[in-house]
């Protein structure tokens, strides 16, 4: 069984000296004072950015950033490894390119209803994979991410197979959303909503009772915390989650390939969440960014890419075992004393 | 029947590599609990290594040896520059930390040998053995050889040497081992240089087969994964018994015409042992690690 | 050669500390260049399971960059080139493809070496209405007509016919076929079925397929084997996985004999497969038989010289894919030099008008309603692994 209790939960209670009303004022400030922050940021990013390139690598962002902060209420709070989730990202890319393109539904309700397959989808097969511990949930959530991609790969009447499938423009109130620039706005929005979602939520009751998951099962139990339950709700929704993500990304880029969906892009999905810092919200942020980012950066390198690739993992995790967002909260709290 | 028959051959020679690699994993995570996701690269460096060693005009009994060790002094390196330093950090970030190296261990290998494909000569010549009516190659004799006779080392070794106890009882508690006077950073040391060294079996048993490049490493790390999990991690027997099962299924399903299905069938297959095994098929049952 | 790397130790951390503030990720990756360079841009896939195909075409690239400028370049300016990797990853090609139109601002790209990747970038060249000239293949990339791009290689299915004529004029009637269920080799094996029905006197009687990193296909070529109609078996695949097709065919003493993809033709094919590869036969392009062919083809010259220069470089043999990397290369300076400008539509229109212009692998046609660079017969030769060389058969 991994051991995730070090993760550094985001929020510390507030001192219990403070007033009960002046609590509750700190404590929404505090809630929101992050989401405002971040905001800003992304009202910020277009003035900055030079060229439509560094937009489509924002919009980019912001979509594995949705991701990675719904991966990490699994991962971070509720303990629970997914090896899988570009499965579920494909579900929603595919789901609703296939609804679209083949059946002539409108995209959004393709969309809508492929995120909610994938969410039943993990529903269903949630309560027999999530009783599974550490490695084994890994590997069974690795295996379900697998059939998938096996199955889009294989079906080429219905995915195009490996050569992938295109997707039209997508048009909203007569607005064709055929640009980063136009795409940025939504992917922010949608963003901005999930991180506040997920600081509410990691606060609210079901936060703590997902934190108690990551503990010793039978504690959590004899609390009075329906363990099963409150862990296939979340892997529902992050699965949900992910998969919306995964067909906003279709529509964006008007094309997708098998390789979305495959093993390595789990992986990098785990990446962002432990890099950031897994239990850190804005951590997912972070980890989201640097992982998308980096290769781009690096490709410059050429040939020493996958070597120095490795190097910054290796110095991340043996330098900063929590991950950026929160050893450097640590580091600034120790300053500040 | 000689269908069958032959299916089951190359089933378990296929079988016997997911095997010896899965034994790695299983070494690496009864020490420190950790998916080293750089044991299918270990494999990889122990055939280029063996591949290398050959072009430089010594004998093949020399490069096969100089591979395996060469994959030994990898597995070691990795700990000592990657998994020491980063003392209790924690079994997720220790697996970042393999990730990692995986792909330092790919980048230096196509630095030095590029992206190409290299063969190593079959140990005993490529004449094929006619048995039945089924076709052996005699490198599959050697495949399957090799990975009894680390199976019966193994054994020996964990059960049978001081050694060997001192790493399983690192294992099971480490604080109790180092109040036992056992040192448990050289017991985690040891068994990555044991887990690179069973990699560079598998890679140089199978380079005469399959070829070795600098990406062999991903997919069949992925089934010596795959076949750790499924014999119950942790457990020797368990690993072989995992990975024969992954290669006889595999075989057969393309044997008997649904190979586009096949690793799908397979993945399936380990879903369903474990919702009703969880532990795997041999996993040991009871108090639970945490 | 300090000097270079304090430049790019330089050009590295530049571009981190941009990253981290403004996402502005820009590459400064050669020393400067003069201000008006003719800039093109390249993505191969020379990582990854299709790497086999991209680093061939990113050397010739490079080389024949390298040549051209010392001859004085295009257009009297010097040919920048700004290369990317796409890792074997559509949706990496498509955000370089991105990369290169917006941030680097070429004039023509030139990838990628893959079919999805190709498409992947195809929307994003309609887009900016920058050319693209791709080096994969099949026929999905040119039918329906996509009005930025060019490809470079003969189409699957004109590449299958060689080997289906072939077959059919040795009386090879029944064949079976075994491929990867890989992009490439999933196209080639519809493209085989198609081509099957039409022709009618090629059937396929047996149809089997494995994936990818598969080590052992024993299983299949058994029940090949097991077959009595088949008289021949084809492998449709590329890198490495046919060598170990050749080695089970062998060794299962399979008497039927084994046709392999023109994309296995590499001088590493017979040398992987050893002993076993004797007698397997495949189609090659030009440049792998150089020394064979009449002095009267009109590619000889070229690709002979092509030959040397490469070898001199890099001390090993040019294959198939590194002809495709030249003749890349080749369509779009010669389409610059017409256009006289780096202006997209004006090197489309001249893309369009490119007429019998000789590469290392066949003649270059295209027009506007061509993007396939139509040739009426096929340029690749029928040979046969005798003594671990390529023999031209009849």
């Amino acid at each position: 069984m991994t051991n995730m209790n070090e993760a550094v939960a985001p929020a510390q209670s507030a001192p219990i000296a403070t007033p009960p009303a002046l609590k509750l004022k700190a404590d929404s400030l505090r809630r929101l004072g992050p989401v405002v922050a971040l905001g800003l940021a992304i009202a910020l990013v277009p003035l900055i950015a030079g060229s439509a390139y560094h937009m489509h690598m924002a919009v980019m962002i912001g979509i594995h950033a949705v991701i990675a902060i719904s991966l990490n209420l699994l991962v971070g709070y509720a303990g629970q490894i997914s090896l899988g989730h570009a499965g579920f990202m494909a579900i929603g890319a595919y789901g609703t390119a296939i609804l679209s393109a083949r059946y002539g539904w409108p995209p959004l309700l393709g969309l809508g209803v492929s995120s909610i397959a994938a969410g039943l989808l993990a529903f269903a097969v949630g309560r027999p994979i999530l009783r599974l511990k550490g490695y084994y949930l890994a590997m069974a959530t690795l295996g379900l991410g697998m059939i998938i991609y096996l199955v889009i790969s294989n079906e080429v009447w219905l995915t195009g197979g490996p050569d992938g499938m295109s997707l039209s423009v997508l048009t909203v109130f007569g607005i064709e959303l055929d640009s980063a620039g136009k795409w940025y706005w939504i992917v922010g929005a949608i963003l901005l909503l999930t991180y506040w979602m997920a600081r509410n939520l990691v606060d609210a009751p079901i936060g703590r009772a997902l934190r108690a998951l990551e503990g010793p099962d039978a504690l959590a139990a004899s609390a009075g915390i329906d363990i099963s339950w409150n862990k296939v709700r979340i892997f529902a929704v992050s699965a949900a989650l992910t998969a919306l993500m995964g067909g906003v990304g279709a529509l964006y880029s008007g094309f997708i390939t098998p390789k979305s969906a495959d093993f390595m892009q789990s992986i990098e999905l785990i990446l962002m969440v432990i890099l950031g810092g897994m239990g850190s919200v804005f951590g997912a942020v972070v980890g989201a960014g640097i992982v998308t980012m980096l290769p781009q950066v690096l490709t410059s390198l050429e040939h020493y890419e996958s070597l120095v690739y490795g190097v910054i993992l290796i110095l991340v995790m043996v330098f900063m075992p929590k991950g950026l967002v929160p050893t450097t909260a640590h580091l600034i709290r120790k300053f500040r004393r | 029947m000689t269908e069958l028959l032959q299916y089951v051959i190359t089933g378990v020679t296929v079988g016997s590599i997911y095997g010896l690699i899965a034994l790695g994993f299983v070494l690496v995570y009864n020490s420190s609990h950790v998916i080293n996701f750089a044991q299918g690269d270990l494999q990889m460096v122990g055939g280029m290594i063996a591949v290398a060693v050959l072009t430089a005009g010594l004998p093949l009994p020399v490069a096969v040896v100089v591979g395996t060790l060469g994959g030994a002094v990898a597995g070691f390196l990795l700990y000592k520059a990657a998994i020491e330093p980063a003392g209790d950090a924690g079994p997720l970030p220790l697996v970042v930390i393999t990730l990692g190296a995986a792909l330092v261990l790919r980048g230096v290998v196509e630095l030095i040998w590029g992206r190409g494909y290299y063969s190593l000569p079959a140990f005993s010549g490529d004449e094929a053995i006619q048995f039945l009516g089924v076709t052996i190659v005699p490198q599959s004799l050697w495949v399957l050889g090799l990975t009894a006779a680390v199976v019966v080392v193994l054994t020996y070794f964990f059960n049978s040497t001081k050694t060997g106890k001192a790493i399983l009882a690192t294992s099971i508690d480490p604080d109790a081992a180092t109040l036992m006077g056992i040192n448990t950073r050289r017991m985690k040391l040891l068994c990555f240089g044991l887990g690179g060294f069973l990699g560079a079996v598998a890679g140089v048993a199978i380079a005469p087969i399959a070829f070795t490049y600098s990406m062999v490493g991903l997919m069949l790390g992925l089934k010596g994964f795959v076949a750790a999990v499924l014999g119950g991690l942790g457990n020797f027997k368990g690993a072989v018994i995992g990975g024969l099962i992954l290669g006889v299924t595999e075989t057969m399903m393309s044997g008997y015409g649904a190979s586009d299905y096949k690793d799908a069938i397979a993945f399936l297959l380990i879903l369903v042992i474990l919702i009703f095994m969880p532990r795997g098929l041999l996993g040991a049952s009871g108090v639970e690690r945490v | 050669m300090k000097r270079q790397n304090q430049e790019r130790t330089k050009s590295i951390v530049g571009n981190i500390l941009k990253a981290a503030f403004g996402l502005s990720i820009g590459v400064m990756t050669t020393v400067s260049i003069a201000a008006d360079a003719v800039k093109i841009g390249v993505v191969t896939t020379s990582t990854g399971p299709g790497s086999y195909l991209g680093e061939a075409e990113e050397k010739t690239i490079k080389l024949m960059v390298d040549t051209l400028n010392k001859q004085g370049g295009v257009l009297g300016r010097k040919i920048e080139l700004v290369h990317y990797d796409d890792g074997t990853n559509a949706d990496r090609a498509r955000t370089l493809m991105q990369r290169l139109v917006t941030e680097d601002e070429v004039s023509l790209v030139i990838g990628s070496s893959t079919t999805p990747n190709t498409l992947s970038m195809a929307d994003v060249a309609t887009r900016s209405k920058v050319p693209l000239i791709s080096m994969a293949g099949a026929k999905v990339l040119t039918e329906p007509l996509r009005p930025w791009l060019f490809v470079i290689p003969e189409n699957d299915v004109m590449a299958l016919g060689v080997m289906f004529d072939h077959l059919a004029k040795h009386k090879l009637n029944n064949v079976a076929l075994l491929s990867s269920t890989s992009g490439f080799g999933r196209a080639a094996r519809e493209v085989a079925l198609e081509l099957s029905a039409k022709r009618g006197d090629v059937k396929v009687v047996a149809d089997e397929t494995y994936a990818a990193g598969d080590t052992d296909m024993s299983a299949q070529l058994t029940r090949i084997r097991s077959n009595g109609q088949v008289q021949a078996v084809i492998n449709l695949d590329f890198g490495n996985q046919p060598a170990i097709v050749t080695r089970n065919h062998a060794a299962l003493g399979i008497k039927a004999p084994l046709y392999l993809s023109h994309s296995t033709a590499a001088p590493k094919y017979p040398e992987l497969a050893g002993p076993a590869s004797e007698g397997a036969r495949l189609a090659v392009p030009s440049l792998m038989v150089v020394d064979q062919l009449p002095d009267s083809a009109p590619e000889k010259a070229k690709a002979l010289e092509f030959r040397t220069l490469y070898q001199e470089r890099y001390k090993e043999l040019p294959h198939g894919f590194h002809g495709y990397g030249y003749d890349g290369l080749l369509v779009a300076v010669d389409a610059i030099k017409r256009a006289g400008s780096t202006d997209g539509q004006a090197l489309k229109d001249a893309l369009e008008k490119t007429k019998g212009l000789p590469g290392v692998t066949g003649e270059y046609n295209y027009s506007a309603t061509n993007h396939g660079g139509y040739v009426p017969k096929s340029k690749l030769h029928m040979t046969e692994i005798r003594n671990g060389k390529f023999v031209m058969i009849d």
